[in-house]
């Protein structure tokens, strides 16, 4: 199943990296209005090009998939910490009004409710929201608290403590993946 | 993100929870971006069109374009663009020829299969293009031809 970068079709190539750009916000949690990331506007299309623009210009040199991924995942981190930068030193200007008339302790472009960068990128939350995610489904429920409880990381050590076949444990990462997308995208505002 | 351990440890979970990345198969990647209401023909040719106009960045500045970039051009061309030559324009005739004539000689027709006939009505068909649509088209794909040929030229230098 592992595929070299050097065998790889290039369409291929930017649709993997686009579904792990789309695996890494969802992950963070960071889908805004248009379901791009609020603050900087950028959707996972946007993260994956940028990152396949740079291997194709020659400025990163990438080995694998894994590296690739490692490079989406920073620039969305990196891209955060600059949100968060700004957002900290920088006055708000365009401040929205409640119903009152009075200003929100929120900036306009953010939603009300939405937690701070920096607690949105830790393992903390990402368990949490794994955990809420699929609360209401036993059998990945079972999957999830094998890794986050156990610690079981290989898709084998994980069917043995199942009792379960391997197949079954790819299909439980693929559906725990959906349901976290289609969660993510549930909590874009219209 | 306070250090590299605590990012480590994030992408090791989010490994063990979701697969490698080196595991990630096509298939997988489609069911990710349908999930996601992304559409890869769309994401293809957009791209497409942005590697394009990087490749013209290249050429404006007088510098060479990465072989990379060249064969990402290539392979994610799309299907609809014209031919940049008499030989590709040969090549996919024969390839759309043998394609019909492959469909053709799949399609059987069952015994208690109706008659068919051929119908004229579309043929005679008016075209919905308007002169305005037609104009736009043919403007766009000049500009095409010309940046293939400008493509084409630094091929061949």
């Amino acid at each position: 199943m592992p595929n070299s970068l050097a065998d790889m079709n290039d369409k291929e190539l930017l649709l993997k990296l686009t579904a792990l750009a789309v695996r890494v916000l969802a992950e963070f949690e960071l889908y805004g209005p248009g379901a791009v990331m609020p603050g900087i506007g950028f959707s996972a299309e946007d993260f994956a090009v940028r990152v396949f623009g740079q291997y194709l210009d020659g400025k990163i040199k990438v080995k694998s998939l894994a590296y690739f991924y490692t490079a989406i995942r920073n620039d969305v981190i990196d891209k955060s910490r600059l949100l968060a930068h700004t957002n900290t030193e920088c006055m708000p200007t365009n401040v929205e009004h409640g119903p009152d008339g009075e200003a929100t302790e929120h900036l306009a472009e953010f939603p009300d409710k939405k937690p701070l960068i920096d607690h949105t990128l830790c393992v903390q939350s990402l368990s949490d929201r794994v955990r809420a995610c699929v609360a209401n489904d036993p059998k990945l429920k079972e999957y999830v608290e094998a890794v986050l409880d156990l610690g079981l990381c290989k898709p084998a050590e994980i069917a043995d403590a199942l009792g379960v076949p391997v197949d079954e444990i790819y299909v439980r990462i693929r559906k725990l993946e959906r349901h976290l997308i289609r969660d993510g995208l549930k909590a874009v505002p219209s | 993100m306070k250090n590299k351990s605590q990012k480590e440890r994030l992408e090791e979970i989010s490994n063990a929870l979701f697969g490698s990345p080196e595991d990630l198969s096509l298939e997988h990647a489609l069911e990710t971006l349908k999930s996601a209401e992304i559409s890869p023909e769309e994401l293809c040719d957009r791209t497409y069109n942005e590697l394009l106009l990087k490749a013209r960045a290249y050429r404006t500045r007088q510098e060479q374009v990465p072989p990379r970039l060249k064969k990402a051009l290539e392979d994610l061309r799309p299907a609809t663009a014209p031919a940049r030559s008499q030989e590709e324009l040969d090549r996919s005739a024969s390839a759309t020829v043998l394609r019909i004539i492959d469909a053709v000689r799949g399609f059987k027709l069952s015994s208690s299969s109706p008659s068919f006939a051929l119908s004229t009505s579309y043929r005679n068909k008016k075209s919905e293009k308007s002169a305005k649509d037609q104009r736009t088209i043919d403007r766009l794909e000049k500009e095409l031809l010309d940046d293939l040929g400008e493509e084409e030229k630094d091929d061949q230098d």
